[in-house]
């Protein structure tokens, strides 16, 4: 452990629109985890430090994924002072 | 821990000797796998390995001890600043490597071969077996580590950031993300509580373990508080350094006496 765990961690709900219905993700389904990496660093992909990474990490969701049209996140991030909310809406370019 | 703090201060060396074979362990816990032969595909893997398991096994064994000891140390701070720091293996740059090195250093300035070691066994078999008394002003130096340790570790720690329980709770998030344990997660004000007990624990023993008469409450509250980081957290080989120093804030002589009673000596 180093003291940058648990920093850039999301809580929340991730919706995300298809062509054929809304589907709601947990962040780590969002961010293709089953378990956060037990060696992390924060210059990982899935570490979301401010909305910036936030907007990346979707960019790459739907660029990964079929049929996705928009999505968004509303909830919190966590960084040294605690948890803040965060809230980020994106469409899909296609 | 000695009864005094100048540099005349002077004891058993069975916990120092029990600290050295005790750290060769968790240095070995904690690097073997990762400097093994099958661990690196650079050339200097070759090198590494062969330096890395010879000073650890002389330091081990006690065999010329405080050589070995002392290249162990240095090999452990190359370890820390130039692979660690200098982004080689960044991963070997952390607080539990650090400790490592920290420790291993301090012993080096100890008469640590002096008990349990190949040095000791073959003086004895010459007949030139020093006693197993020596200068420990450097064993007050580990303590004042610890010391140290605790206390801007709680002092860092004192502010709402983690007595709220917030930074607690994302660290929680990390490590126990769907696992069993996420369930204790939702227990309102856990976090909270956690942090405020972690806080005052690491502020009393920073000054407890300082204080004899304090031991018999400040030892079982340390070994616990490092235990449950060890059962909870992914911390490596941090709490498991730190119990094992435990040895040396332990009186020397006490110690000594203890392991007389524990072979059936008439102390």
């Amino acid at each position: 452990m180093y003291s940058g765990v648990g920093l850039g961690l999301l809580r929340g709900d991730v919706v995300v629109s298809k062509v054929d219905g809304v589907t709601t993700l947990t962040p780590e389904a969002f961010l293709g985890l089953y378990y956060y990496p037990r060696r992390m660093s924060l210059k990982e992909p899935h570490v979301t430090l401010d909305e910036a990474a936030l907007r990346n990490q979707m960019t790459a969701y739907c660029e990964a994924q079929n049929g996705v049209v928009g999505i968004a996140f509303q909830g919190e991030v966590s960084g040294m002072n605690g948890w803040r909310s965060i809230s980020v809406e994106q469409a899909c370019q296609r | 821990m000695t009864g005094r703090w100048d540099l005349a201060a002077e004891g058993s060396t069975r916990a120092v000797g029990l600290l050295r074979i005790a750290l060769a362990l968790v240095i070995w816990v904690r690097y073997a796998n990762e400097v093994s032969l099958f661990a690196g595909k650079e050339w200097w893997t070759l090198p590494l390995t062969g330096v890395f398991f010879t000073l650890t096994t002389l330091m081990l064994l006690g065999v010329w001890t405080r050589v070995a000891v002392a290249g162990t140390a240095a090999m452990l701070v190359v370890f820390y600043f130039v692979i660690g720091i200098g982004g080689i293996r960044p991963i070997w740059y952390g607080h539990h490597t650090y400790l490592l090195m920290a420790a291993t250093c301090l012993l080096v300035l100890t008469p640590c071969g002096r008990s349990y070691s190949w040095d000791r066994f073959t003086a004895i078999r010459r007949g030139e077996a020093p006693p197993e008394v020596g200068p420990l002003w450097a064993q007050n130096l580990i303590v004042l580590q610890m010391v140290s340790l605790y206390f801007w570790t709680a002092y860092d720690k004192t502010g709402w950031h983690f007595l709220s329980g917030e930074r607690l709770e994302a660290i929680f998030t990390w490590a126990h993300t769907n696992r069993p344990f996420e369930v204790f997660l939702d227990i309102p004000h856990a976090a909270m509580a956690a942090a405020v007990i972690v806080v005052i624990v690491e502020y009393f023993l920073a000054f407890a373990i300082l204080i004899r008469r304090l031991h018999r409450i400040a030892v079982p509250m340390g070994l616990l508080l490092h235990g449950s980081f060890f059962v909870i957290l992914p911390v490596n080989t941090y709490s498991i350094s730190m119990m094992v120093l435990y040895i040396v804030v332990l009186s020397p002589d006490a110690v000594h006496r203890f392991i007389d009673r524990m072979h059936g000596a008439k102390v």
